[in-house]
């Protein structure tokens, strides 16, 4: 979704004087082509046109033919819709039920922000090779812009939502008799989860989004991910050199002293997840700071059912949540915030905002980009005075680039991006604890973060070294599904005799036919037709019956067997790996050693058969 | 109880503790029978009475008797003989029971042996150790003192052995033939010390003759030469504490050494030693001869501050890791020896700088193991709060601009803002201050950032601590106009005066203190614009704390701040405010939970009455200062339409009851303070009825309520004097019922019980 950066922001409040410099390209040509497509503001270059959205890469892989889509938490969800609805697919997504109705509010949003103020102009000139190489770096560093489309609509939610089947925590569900699948609580918001694919003998995990530190949500479940043959992990913190606690301290720290200098904060955000921490965390600190009359409003077009949604997953919650369930009191503090009127929550600026509306106060408003959403309109009200604050939390948009069609602010900029996923060292202690055999991550998680190379320590490190993967490149798993559970059916189980060849080890023939269905494999009596007793090979000659022998030779009873068959003098050496039989007589060595026999027979054939015959009747036949 | 029952108990607990039954666990037990016969044993026949020395003499004989005790009986002992000049008969029984104790009992006991050896070291200072000593083999007790040295048995008997042999020599028994005896083998400890190195760590034996010769070095010119070269082997190769050790010994040899050739040649070999010597070890050496005179300070100096000038911050190899240690050490002694010079400021300046980074911060100017350093921050900040030398300051407040940006130690930002409170004065008149190639403004705009966003950390510890620097600020330099407007520019006060509504309790403490501060300050009405309120309305929220809060700090400080504002700002409040004080000074505060706002309900009062009696006493000034202080209807008249807020009455009602209040604390302070009242009120009005033309007095009432509130206050006031005079009020019970300790021992007497609880079964 990054790639909204790149366009002027939806003003809630059309004011076109903020964003009407056209932007003029050197060569006359070309700038005639771009006709006012580009706009400029404070020396930056945006698109002035209607948003687009980098859907998923599906020259991939046949989507048609992927028969189901795991979902590891409501972030992963976003861009959904252009695979269920543009893409042919045809399989099941499988999320976790709070995953589902999460993502479907933050589908919601992002439609209801890009519908609500449209901009109806559709850009693509810029796009084309020859132009967009001329750009400025902004722009002309976008990645494969021809492919953006436009958002995706209600209807495509509401029919990309209807193929998802939702699961509950290590609840096992069989994809085509093929795989078992289980979600495992992440801990990294409500209903985020790390997946585990089992075959009868290969285990894969999967975990992204995931969050060993103590917040809302249920705590990471690492029980099911151990014993897997591989591990794959993505996902991991976005913001490495930020410690969230200190990040939520600062947040804290900056919301009151801009406050207490009369200023207005705003905080640019989702409608979901850690807005529910920052909500508990800085309502506390603000009554520790004495604060206690300073008004938060939340304003989204989700708020509503974010806020009500939220109180009633206490399942999914960690467990002193789950614990205030039964006293009973709403999981999260923010309920209580509603009630006594300290949090309010509207649906836009219009929904009786204005009647309630108290300075100095705290605005919670999307979108985080500020490209759309509510938050637009508060930057433009607020930019202008050094008193007020923006807060960034949200890690997934540079907060410079963000604010650069803003420019220029006089607000202060805070940026304290908390982001709860692994970090590097985190990650690294829990593939210790796990100990899967193999490990599969992104090749930048292998080398530190760019703008901090020198933090050698921030990779993930495991032995075997892990295996990497990067864009658009396709990677062969170290792992083959080399046995498989056969079933037998009891008619034929009948007729099969087993030998006990080792302790606990039975082993026979068996001759039948292999049923194949649903990944399920079956052993059945040969249909009547082709109970021949004999076998052919495929161009139709017979094939001899033959046994199979095997066991450990007795050589006494060997030598005694020999010399049943008259021949005499015979001598046995022991040696370090079996026996050795000489019979001088006939000019014959037989050598016994733990996994093989040698006769070296220089005499006549028919001693030669003779031994081979005595040898086989002392060993056991299948 | 009189002296001969309290006598008679005294003896039945003397015969529990001397019977085999005898167990007290407890030994405070123990501590307090002895303060309390300590504390009445004033005469020696009051001791015979009271079966003390029948008590030491069984003691000595009764070999059943507790481990516990016998040290009780020994420390008896030195009581006894320290305090009372005891007939010799006497002297000579405790002298059979220190020698027995001594000789007799297992060394193995070694609580008994540390109370003997400190009992003897006691002994050795009286006027009577010489007849003490008559009664005792006293060779026997130093061999047996030695013995235990060199068994080198537990660390505190020996210390209190070493305590007693020092303690020998500077005794009227140092000129015994025994302790020249003990002394020739001190001495000999000492000249026979192994010098190839394999003794770093000193035996108790060598350090007690090393404390000896510190003490009295004069007793071994005899082996000087020899003494001198063990002492520079010590310092060389001893551990640290040796080192220290023979350095200390070293001074006092050169210091009562009269050849001043000898004397040369000690502080050559000192110097030579501590050249020799490892730098950490060097500067153990050099703290320890700082405040002494043996070398010169400046050559010391140098030794000090050699890790700190070695730091080069171009050019920083790994091998200067390995310097840490020393730098901290250096530091150390900077700090403790208070070395207030140029050379060591700028020294200190440089390693701050070199830490002020964050610790992970690699794109500053460069990565030293000292960088994010706490250890090394608070030393040098500890320095620098004390001294900064005008070069350095900038420097120094470039480094806390950078510290207190990050730090996540609140003693190291309290120690930044120390720092800063003492600096800011010359900081903000230096001429760089006004120069716009400087980087001061930006360092202190920084600081400002800082302070304010740690008014509002999540911890509360920055957030009292950015409130104490307000309050610093302007106790220190209210007559700096510079450092004040810096101040009001940054808005901290009002930040500061906010935390009165803080979650945290302490902080709301410091709060209400730094108002304080501030209202009484000239600066009070830019914060009452600042904050766009009015006294009266500060008034009403602190009047809140009073009366609401549920922690003591906060409403201390609340009761002082209004004490304060009643006294000195009346003129400025409204009279329902002054009228809600009062009440609240009159009603909530004395029924208060707290002590110490019950004191400051006393102070208020007692600063109230006598502004009014010292206004009238002087009626010049009867006007400005007694202010609000005229009485509606008793004690005081009506005084030229007059009307006032605060009743004396009332005032003396309030004290009345506090001089009862279940604390002590409180109950003293009162009756202290009626003395001085009565007095007054004496001259006042009692007066009156005999002198009723005197002008003066004619606005006094005399009606019957007042004459019988001034007759309760005589009543009380004598009550109080009784009390303190019988010495029986304001202490533990067992001090004001010694014989209440004595029951409680002799309840622990189970042969007198008649129910054996042994026989009956525990159920569970």
């Amino acid at each position: 979704i990054s790639q909204v950066l790149k366009f002027l922001p939806l003003s809630v409040v059309p004011k076109s004087d903020n964003y009407d410099k056209k932007w003029n390209h050197s060569d006359k040509e070309k700038d005639k082509i771009l006709g006012d497509e580009l706009k400029e503001v404070a020396g930056s270059v945006f698109v002035d046109g209607s948003l687009e959205f980098c859907a998923p890469e599906f020259g991939m892989t046949t989507l048609s033919e992927v028969d189901a889509i795991l979902l590891s938490n409501h972030n992963t969800m976003l861009a959904l819709p252009y695979v269920t609805e543009y893409s042919g697919f045809k399989g099941t997504v499988y999320c976790t039920e709070p995953t589902q109705q999460i993502g479907r509010q933050y589908m919601e949003e992002l439609v209801t922000y890009v519908e609500r103020n449209p901009r109806n102009k559709k850009c693509s000139k810029w796009k084309s090779d020859a132009i967009l190489s001329s750009l400025p770096t902004f722009l002309r560093e976008a990645i494969r812009p021809t492919a953006w489309r436009e958002c995706y609509t209600k209807h495509d939610i509401q029919a990309c939502l209807s193929r998802v089947q939702t699961v509950g925590y290590n609840e096992k569900r069989n994809i085509y008799g093929a795989l078992i699948i289980t979600a495992c609580s992440s801990g990294y918001s409500i209903g985020s989860c790390n997946w585990t694919i089992k075959s009868p003998y290969q285990k894969i995990c999967y975990i992204s989004g995931t969050s060993t530190l103590t917040t809302h949500p249920k705590p990471m479940d690492t029980e099911p991910l151990r014993q897997s043959d591989l591990i794959i992990v993505s996902s991991m913190t976005k913001t490495p050199g930020y410690n969230p606690d200190q990040m939520i301290g600062e947040f804290c720290m900056n919301t009151v002293v801009t406050i207490k200098n009369g200023g207005n904060v705003l905080v640019p955000c989702y409608p979901s997840g850690m807005i529910f921490d920052l909500f508990e965390c800085l309502s506390s600190h603000l009554d520790s700071c004495g604060l206690t009359t300073v008004p938060l409003y939340f304003l989204s077009p989700v708020s509503d059912s974010s806020l009500a949604y939220s109180n009633i997953y206490a399942e999914w919650l960690s467990g002193s949540k789950q614990s205030r369930v039964y006293l009973p009191e709403p999981p999260f503090p923010h309920a209580e915030l509603v009630s006594i009127g300290r949090l309010r929550q509207y649906l836009n600026i219009h929904d009786g905002l204005q009647n309630d509306f108290k300075s100095p106060c705290i605005v919670f408003a999307g979108h985080p980009s500020l490209r759309m959403g509510d938050v637009v309109h508060f930057i433009e009200l607020w930019g202008k005075s050094t008193g007020n604050t923006i807060l960034f939390t949200e890690p997934d948009f540079p907060y410079l680039e963000a604010l650069a069609p803003f420019q220029p602010l006089q607000m202060k900029v805070c940026y304290c991006p908390i982001d709860t996923g692994l970090s590097f060292s985190q990650a690294n202690k829990l593939m210790r604890d796990l100990k899967p055999g193999h490990l599969v991550v992104a090749e930048s998680y292998v080398q530190p973060p760019s703008n901090l190379s020198h933090k050698t320590d921030m990779v993930v490190d495991y032995d075997p070294p892990p295996l990497t993967y990067k864009r658009g490149e396709i990677l062969t798993l170290p792992i083959k599904r080399q046995f498989e559970t056969v079933e037998i059916t009891p008619n034929l189980a009948k007729n099969v005799s087993p030998v006990e060849v080792k302790p606990g080890c039975m082993v026979s023939m068996v001759t039948a036919a292999l049923n194949i269905k649903d990944n399920k494999y079956t052993l059945e009596l040969l249909p009547d037709g082709h109970l021949s007793g004999k076998k052919r090979r495929a161009d139709g000659s017979l094939i001899r019956e033959k046994s199979y022998i095997w066991g450990s030779l007795n050589i006494q009873s060997f030598v005694d067997a020999l010399t049943r068959q008259g021949i005499t003098d015979i001598k046995v050496e022991d040696t370090e790996d079996g026996s050795i039989i000489d019979l001088p007589n006939d000019d014959t060595l037989i050598q016994v050693e733990g996994a093989s026999t040698h006769i070296i027979c220089n005499g006549e054939e028919i001693v030669r058969t003779k031994i081979r015959d005595t040898l086989l009747r002392c060993l056991q036949k299948l | 109880m009189n002296e001969q029952e309290y006598c008679k108990k005294v003896q039945e607990v003397f015969e529990f503790l001397l019977s085999s039954s005898c167990h007290i666990h407890d030994d405070t037990l123990y501590h307090k029978l002895l303060d309390s016969l300590n504390g009445k044993m004033i005469i020696p026949e009051f001791a015979e009475s009271c079966g003390v020395i029948d008590f030491l003499q069984r003691a000595g004989n009764n070999t059943d008797i507790s481990p516990d005790t016998l040290v009780f009986a020994v420390q008896l002992v030195e009581k006894l003989v320290s305090k009372l000049e005891l007939p010799g008969i006497h002297l000579e029984n405790m002298s059979v029971l220190i020698e027995t104790v001594a000789l007799r009992t297992s060394v193995d006991n070694l609580s008994v042996f540390c109370a003997l050896f400190t009992t003897m070291t006691t002994i050795l200072q009286c006027p009577c150790i010489k007849e003490f000593c008559l009664n005792i083999d006293f060779q026997d007790i130093l061999k047996k003192s030695f013995d235990i040295l060199k068994e080198e048995r537990s660390i505190f008997l020996s210390r209190a052995v070493s305590e007693f042999i020092c303690s020998l020599f500077s005794s009227k028994m140092a000129e015994s033939q025994e302790a020249k005896k003990l002394l020739k083998e001190l001495q000999t400890i000492i000249v026979n010390f192994d010098r190839d190195g394999s003794q770093r760590v000193l035996s108790p034996s060598m350090l007690c003759s090393l404390r000896v010769l510190e003490k009295a070095p004069h007793l071994f010119n005899d082996s000087f030469a020899e003494i001198l070269d063990v002492l520079i082997i010590l310092m060389k190769i001893g551990s640290t504490q040796s080192s220290t050790t023979a350095a200390r010994c070293l001074h006092s040899l050169c210091l009562q050494c009269q050849d001043r050739a000898k004397s040369e040649r000690v502080k050559s070999l000192v110097t030579e030693a501590i050249e020799t010597v490892d730098i950490v070890k060097g500067l153990h050496i050099a703290k320890v001869l700082y405040p002494l005179q043996l070398l010169e300070r400046s050559s010391l100096e140098n030794t000090i501050l050699e890790p700190l000038q070695m730091l080069d911050k171009t050019n920083h190899s790994p091998a200067m890791h390995s310097s840490l240690p020393a730098v901290s050490l250096s530091l150390t002694i900077v700090n403790d020896c208070n070395i207030q010079k140029l050379e060591a400021c700028k020294c200190v300046a440089e390693v701050l700088k070199m830490t002020e980074n964050r610790p992970d911060d690699f794109t500053g100017s460069g990565c030293y193991s000292f960088t994010g350093s706490s250890k090394l921050q608070i030393k040098c900040l500890d320095y620098l709060g004390s001294y900064t030398s005008k070069e350095v300051m900038l420097s120094v407040i470039s480094s806390i601009s950078n510290i207190v940006s990050y730090t996540t130690e609140h003693m190291i930002y309290g120690k930044c803002l120390l720092c800063l409170c003492r600096l800011l004065p010359e900081v903000l008149c230096s001429s760089c201050y006004s120069s716009e190639r400087s980087t001061v403004k930006s360092d202190l705009s920084k600081i400002k950032e800082s302070v304010q966003r740690n008014f509002c950390s999540v911890e509360w510890e920055f957030r009292d601590t950015s409130c104490e620097f307000v309050r610093n600020l302007m106790d220190k330099h209210k007559d700096k106009e510079g450092v004040i407007q810096w101040m009001l520019d940054s808005r901290f006060h009002v930040f500061a005066c906010q935390a009165v509504g803080d979650g945290e309790s302490y902080v709301r403490a410091t709060s209400l203190s730094t108002l304080q501060t501030v209202l009484l300050s000239s600066y009070r009405t830019n914060l009452l614009q600042d904050m766009n309120t009015t006294i009266d309305e500060i008034i009403s929220q602190i009047l809140d704390v009073c009366k609401t809060d549920s922690e003591a700090f906060p409403r201390r400080s609340a009761a002082r701040l209004l004490h304060h504002c009643l006294l000195d700002l009346s003129y400025l409040l409204h009279p329902d405010s002054i009228q809600c004080i009062a009440q609240c000074f009159s009603t909530s505060l004395p029924s208060d939970f707290d002590w110490e706002v019950k004191l400051i309900v006393v102070e208020f009062w007692c600063a109230i009455l006598k502004r009014c009696f010292d206004a009238d006493l002087d009626k010049e000034t009867s006007d400005q200062p007694l202010g609000i202080v005229v009485s509606l209807d008793c004690l005081k008249n009506e005084k030229d339409g007059k009307r006032g807020y605060v009743s004396i009455s009332s005032a003396i009602n309030v004290l009345l009851k506090l001089s009862c209040d279940y604390d002590p604390s409180v109950s003293e302070r009162v009756c202290q303070e009626l003395c001085w009242i009565c007095e007054t009120l004496e001259k006042f009005v009692l007066k009156i009825s005999s002198a009723t033309n005197d002008d003066n007095r004619s606005d006094w009432c005399v009606c019957a309520h007042c004459s019988q509130l001034i007759t309760e206050l005589l009543n009380r006031m004598t009550e109080g004097k009784e009390k303190t005079r019988n010495d029986s009020v304001f202490k533990t019970d067992y001090d004001s019922n010694a014989v209440s300790l004595l029951d409680d021992i002799l309840l622990l007497d189970r042969s007198q019980d008649n129910n054996d609880e042994d026989n009956a079964i525990d159920c569970y």
